[in-house]
């Protein structure tokens, strides 16, 4: 008895501290907006239209907080927004999707960069970027499903359960998505991974 | 079978492993065999590259997204709040407007029914106006359309005149114009 009630008042002190983060909509877009950034953008592989829905997510997240109950993270339940309106915009056909944005592919090579210099020697460096690159090549071979989940769970480290509960698909499902996901990168970047 | 006895992990078990949800018989073996241990390691690599060099884009893109991004955001979050000040606003002058219009109608009936009368009266001068204009604008169209089709008749006679003048006729007439 006593524990659940400890339970329910760390649900509710929970739901309380992520409630007050989402009021801060500045606070909010300077914690997560790189995060959420990367997974639009991976998704669809449009910098331009990732930028537009994840400006809209966090409007939406924004004006929808108070529906917010704190039974998940709040990057996940960005996340979940996230897919959403990539759904729509995959319904509405408003944007070209990776087959069709090849011609303006995301350039990484860069960013390796700017990984932190101590945990990365110049040769570490060039391998990494390279082997990014091998898995981004990769995502273009991948269904829209097989991306999403394997995003979510590689990129945004979510649970098998979170992504089912985020994509409304049963958790074997998922399961099965992940695996072809993931055998399809093993193949496209070389039998390294 | 035990850990130690168990053979290596398969490709099937490592992405078991990358995905969590490895089984308790394979994930015993995992935690005591150095070699499926490094296998798991190799497999994963990529992956971490991947999430570290594409968070490591999108945080430079973040930095290096216009402030005016941010600014319309936090402008679109409030926009409602300010619709709605805008509305009440509109309303306040609409009725600033309206009621000194009001006071006056009902003070000077008559007034408004002769200006009501005016009115028609100096709209049809206007339409009357903008009537004869057009007239008169559509007049001198066609004499400048007429007088510029003469000019060219003219100058096409002369200049197949003058070329018929200088040789051999219609095909090199039909030349020049071309």
């Amino acid at each position: 008895m006593q524990l659940a009630l400890e339970a329910t008042m760390q649900s509710v002190q929970g739901a309380e501290r992520t409630g007050s983060e989402l009021d801060d909509i500045d606070a909010l877009v300077r914690t997560y907006r790189p995060r959420l950034l990367r997974f639009v953008t991976f998704s669809i592989g449009d910098q331009d239209m990732a930028e537009s829905i994840t400006q809209d997510c966090f409007l939406k997240a924004y004006n929808g907080r108070a529906n917010f109950r704190g039974d998940c993270s709040v990057n996940t339940w960005l996340t979940s927004i996230a897919v959403n309106l990539i759904r729509d915009q995959q319904r509405l056909q408003k944007f070209r999707f990776w087959r069709q944005a090849r011609a303006t592919a995301i350039d990484i090579t860069d960013a390796a960069s700017f990984l932190p210099s101590a945990e990365c020697s110049p040769e570490n460096r060039m391998l990494v970027q390279e082997k990014a690159q091998q898995v981004q090549t990769s995502l273009l071979a991948l269904s829209e499903k097989q991306r999403t989940v394997f995003l979510m769970r590689f990129i945004e480290e979510m649970e098998l359960s979170e992504i089912a509960a985020a994509t409304n698909m049963p958790l074997n499902t998922v399961k099965t998505h992940l695996h072809r996901a993931l055998k399809s990168v093993r193949a496209q970047a070389g039998k390294t991974i | 079978m035990t850990g130690a006895t168990m053979n290596h992990l398969t490709d099937e078990q490592i992405d078991d492993a990358l995905l969590g949800d490895l089984a308790a018989e394979a994930a015993g073996h995992l935690a005591s065999c150095a070699v499926c241990q490094q296998q798991l390691i190799a497999a994963r690599m990529p992956l971490e590259s991947f999430k570290a060099v594409t968070l490591a884009w999108s945080e430079r893109r973040s930095a290096t997204m216009p402030a005016s991004l941010q600014e319309r955001m936090l402008h679109n979050a409030s926009g409602s709040r300010r619709r709605a000040w805008g509305t009440a606003a509109v309303a306040v002058l609409a009725l600033m407007v309206a009621l000194p219009f009001g006071m006056h109608h009902a003070n000077g009936v008559r007034e408004q029914s002769s200006t009501q009368a005016a009115a028609p009266i100096a709209q049809s001068l206007q339409t009357e106006a903008s009537a004869e204009q057009i007239d008169s604008d559509n007049q001198m169209l066609h004499e400048i359309e007429t007088e510029l089709s003469s000019n060219r008749t003219s100058s096409e006679a002369m200049e197949l005149q003058e070329i018929g003048d200088q040789g051999d006729g219609h095909g090199s007439a039909r030349m020049v114009r071309d």
